[in-house]
């Protein structure tokens, strides 16, 4: 199966004054096309670190990064900027949706990148929204909706553009148990019905058995890697 | 436009502070607009005084004159015409407000006045053939609810030759300023018989306040006001003679250099703004670090952030500036003719035009150092909290 992420060698090193810290040593990884696989590892493992450089966020100190089919550390910023608008969708643990815009207009706005009419985006956003169970909330505010709900909009705004891969970071992280069991079972449901590839930072085991591969790291190594059947 | 909400959104992120910083910007625009506005105003005026009409005044600043220096005057090569005012306070009944009495040669204060005065056919012949005849302003006749044909009993502060301060007119015309726009207000003096006046008043009889002089030529001014002066030099009554516009420009300047104040204030004003809100704007920028950091992750590129804050920025800048210009003509056209300017008081096109400019000028310079930050601004290191 065709590989969505590659990547060989791949280290990242943070300068603190004149001392460098390496966060990743040499991981070799890829994840098929249509994976669903979560990264797990204890605090300061490298696992958000590894997310970033598969999000095309951060750029690694050696090592290539091939996502989607471009080697993302030879991009330029612009590109990268363009490359993320195109192939990927982000979900971060605290939402991070602008509070003063509607649902809606959340979802909205990786499409102000496309050239899109505002009726067609208006339809998209509608059908994202229908697809993450919140159609009849497009018009609250993020502080009128529940964690979960927030999370949602927060899906449909990773989904909008149609990106081949989902990177969640911590999705579930804010989420009392059962919303968190939803918004997991959502994200299988883009993984098997969509066929997105889906790359899931988690601490939780529970959310990991979601996943149909579980890699873990430590001090910024690859130490486990196993295909699992999902829950 | 698809990117309104946005910027819109960027804009009253934190409403209070939106609009502490609109009213701000906006009472320096209404300074910038009346200040400028007041100075434009100013400059029309005097542009508008006559450049062929002398002022001949007493050297010692007493405003006191022979009236036997009209026939001398008269006779100097250049001058087509003459006339003289004498001035008087009045009060009516208990009003607190004093009335401004002139008193002329009527036929010669027409002849002069026919740019800035309306007077009505005929106005002028009834105040000659009455010798207590007044020509009144509009805004006497309308503050006081007074009628043609009325006899008014003033009080002055020239004693009459009975030894009382009362003085007794009767309206036989009502005249007005000729510029629409300072009409209702300006229009407040009246007009009456100098020979009466004089005859009537107990002491300083044949003097006058000042003399009006028209020339056939406005470039020989000057030499005409120097011959005038000559002509009573090392007299007891000395004169100082000048262009109406000189001396509309040498009142003005008496205040100081009127547009070098204005400019120096309205500079110190829009710079000070330019920090506040450049600090403003960069508070701005540092709290949304994490959703800035959000745009550029799905997708937004650097210039793209930049033009956003930008816009903000302008938005802002431009609606206050709007804003406090609107009021700063307001305010210029509450004032207009309650202030001693014969010029109605506005904010000409090239005024609000630059004050547009300004306000362009101070958003992007104010969004530099904002745009700069978010340029700086690394995605991981953002949500990372570094």
């Amino acid at each position: 199966m065709e590989n969505i992420v590659s990547c060989r060698s791949v280290t990242k090193e943070y300068k603190r004054g004149k001392e460098s810290i390496a966060v990743l040593s040499a991981i070799d990884l890829t994840i098929a096309r249509g994976e669903f696989a979560a990264i797990m590892g204890p605090s300061g493992s490298g696992k958000t670190t590894l997310l970033n450089l598969l999000g095309g966020l951060d750029r690694p100190s050696a090592g290539e990064v091939i996502v989607a089919g471009e080697r993302l550390e030879r991009l330029s910023g612009s590109r990268l900027a363009e490359w993320r608008s195109r192939n990927v969708g982000f979900i971060f643990q605290f939402y991070n949706l602008m509070p003063t815009l509607s649902a809606a207009r959340n979802v909205e706005i990786p499409l102000l990148l496309c050239s899109l009419s505002a009726a067609e985006r208006k339809l998209k956003v509608a059908a994202a929204l229908e697809l993450v169970g919140l159609a009849n909330r497009s018009k609250h505010n993020p502080g009128e909706l529940s964690g979960g709900q927030q999370q949602r909009v927060a899906i449909a705004r990773a989904l909008i553009a149609d990106p081949q891969l989902l990177i969640c970071d911590e999705p579930t992280g804010d989420l009392d148990r059962h919303t968190a069991e939803e918004i997991l079972a959502l994200l299988q449901l883009l993984n098997r019905k969509y066929g997105k590839s889906v790359l899931m930072v988690t601490h939780d085991p529970k959310a990991a058995t979601y996943a149909s591969r579980r890699l873990q790291l430590d001090k910024g190594q690859l130490v486990y890697d196993e295909a699992t059947s999902p829950a | 436009m698809k990117y309104f909400p946005l910027i819109w959104y960027g804009l009253w992120r934190k409403r209070g502070r939106t609009w502490l910083a609109l009213i701000q910007i906006s009472v320096s625009f209404v300074l910038f607009g009346v200040l400028h506005g007041f100075g434009a105003s100013v400059q029309q005026m005097i542009a508008r005084t006559d450049a062929d009409l002398l002022m001949v005044q007493s050297r010692s600043g007493n405003f006191d004159l022979p009236v036997a220096y009209s026939d001398r005057i008269a006779r100097v090569e250049g001058v087509t015409a003459v006339n003289h005012e004498t001035y008087a306070n009045a009060k009516y009944q208990n009003s607190p407000k004093e009335l401004l009495v002139v008193a002329t040669l009527p036929k010669n204060w027409s002849a002069m006045m026919t740019t800035g005065v309306n007077i009505p056919p005929g106005a002028v012949d009834a105040l000659l053939s009455h010798r207590t005849g007044a020509l009144v302003g509009v805004t006497f006749m309308h503050r006081y609810g007074w009628k043609v044909g009325q006899r008014i009993h003033l009080q002055s502060n020239v004693v009459g030759e009975d030894g009382s301060n009362n003085w007794a007119f009767d309206i036989v015309g009502v005249v007005e300023t000729k510029d629409p726009a300072i009409r209702a207000e300006r229009s407040d003096w009246m007009t009456v018989n100098y020979d009466y006046f004089d005859a009537a008043r107990l002491d300083r009889k044949g003097r006058v306040t000042q003399f009006f002089v028209k020339i056939k030529d406005p470039k020989q001014a000057s030499a005409i006001a120097d011959s005038i002066d000559a002509l009573f030099a090392n007299s007891p009554d000395e004169t100082r003679t000048q262009s109406a516009r000189e001396m509309a420009q040498s009142q003005f300047q008496a205040i100081g250099d009127l547009n070098f104040v204005i400019r120096s204030i309205s500079a110190a004003v829009l710079f000070s703004l330019l920090f506040s809100i450049g600090a403003l704007l960069m508070q701005g920028v540092r709290e949304r670090t994490t959703e800035l950091a959000v745009l550029k992750t799905v997708g937004f590129k650097n210039w793209a952030v930049v033009a956003l804050l930008s816009c903000e920025s302008l938005m802002l800048c431009l609606a206050a500036a709007a804003v406090g210009m609107g009021l700063a003509e307001g305010v210029l056209w509450v004032a207009s003719g309650r202030i001693p300017i014969d010029a109605r008081l506005e904010l000409p096109v090239p005024v609000f035009l630059m004050g547009i400019v300004l306000a362009l000028i101070l958003a992007l310079v104010s969004s530099l150092l904002p745009a700069r930050r978010s340029l700086k601004l690394e995605i991981a290191a953002a949500f990372a909290g570094r």
